[in-house]
């Protein structure tokens, strides 16, 4: 046991204890807009934390839950969100989860977190290839947004 | 009164207690391999792997899961039995521990991961954990019996129509 108890100690601190997306507990959000690198200006959560949308979902439906849900969760708000420009807030809708969380929905696009992203500023989902389609960061217009120069078509499903 | 030892087999070394705590421990040891192997599905096909702190205790997972269960299938009985104790114990503390996990994770958050619902990986995880608890629980007890006593032990009757002597 005491094998097994270091073995998980040393698992957690060669992560950096870092904490996975909560958004059990959300307060009211606030997205934004931020620009990261060749992507541009892409909409972020209040605290700049890349968010993105799935290519599988429908206007204001989320296909995404179960396991999808847990390496994506979804950005969610306690109430309606506080938007600036350059976001759009005529774009911007509430979605009622099954589970009663409340998402947040831009230009149709039901947004999620990352698990994969450590820091706020890492867009590390992007164009991933999970759970039966693509992801992508988006642009404040509501369009996917994609490095310059890149015609799509997704990277591996890592 | 006479009192005369008469030697019976004891119950806790007959052959068929013998052989079900076997199983038992066979069943407990394919339990915490499923449980590993459930675990390193979702690390690998689901893409835990990605989720901090959580992903890579999902792999500790499979990793002691699996060893647990091999221990406990490797023929030790007679040399070192111990080990089978040992690695059993170890699996009903691994089978809890994950089961408590898993219960922290969908009711609240775990390393501030929420899992969502009970998908057929989880449910099957779920069964193999409590399989090996009750089965590894099982093995302890019939092997704990069958080392506190010997093969045969007397039994001391009142032999009916004896005199004291």
């Amino acid at each position: 046991m005491r094998i097994f108890a270091a073995v998980a100690a040393a698992a957690v601190l060669a992560t950096g204890c870092q904490a996975a997306a909560n958004e059990l507990h959300p307060s009211q959000e606030q997205p934004k807009a931020a620009t990261r690198g060749a992507l541009g200006q892409i909409v972020v959560d209040g605290e700049s934390r890349t968010v993105y949308l799935f290519e599988k979902d429908e206007p204001d439906e989320s296909y995404c839950h179960g396991a999808c849900a847990s390496v994506w969760p979804p950005l969610t708000t306690s109430k309606a969100p506080i938007v600036g420009a350059p976001l759009d807030k005529s774009k911007l809708t509430l979605l009622k989860r099954g589970d009663g969380l409340t998402q947040i929905v831009y230009a149709g696009h039901p947004l999620y977190y990352y698990q994969g992203d450590t820091d706020p500023k890492d867009t590390n989902g992007q164009e991933k290839d999970q759970f039966g389609a693509h992801w992508y960061t988006l642009h404040p217009s509501g369009q996917k947004a994609e490095a310059e120069g890149d015609e799509g078509g997704g990277k591996d499903a890592s | 009164m006479k009192v005369v030892a008469k030697m019976r087999p004891d119950p806790a070394t007959t052959p068929g207690r013998s052989a079900a705590a076997t199983v038992a421990r066979y069943v407990g040891a394919l339990a915490l391999i499923v449980t590993g192997a459930a675990h390193l599905q979702q690390y690998y096909a689901v893409y835990f792997r990605v989720i901090p702190t959580i992903g890579p205790l999902f792999l500790v997972n499979f990793v002691v899961g699996v060893g647990l269960g091999l221990a406990l299938l490797a023929p030790l009985q007679h040399r070192a039995p111990e080990v089978h104790r040992l690695a059993a114990i170890g699996g009903i503390v691994f089978s809890a521990g994950t089961i408590v996990g898993l219960a922290i994770s969908e009711n609240g958050t775990l390393f501030g991961f929420h899992e969502h619902g009970y998908r057929s990986a989880i449910v099957v995880s779920l069964i193999a954990e409590a399989v090996a608890i009750v089965s590894l629980a099982a093995y302890l007890i019939g092997s704990r019996q069958s080392a506190s006593t010997p093969g045969r032990r007397p039994s001391f009757r009142t032999q009916p129509g004896a005199s004291p002597s």
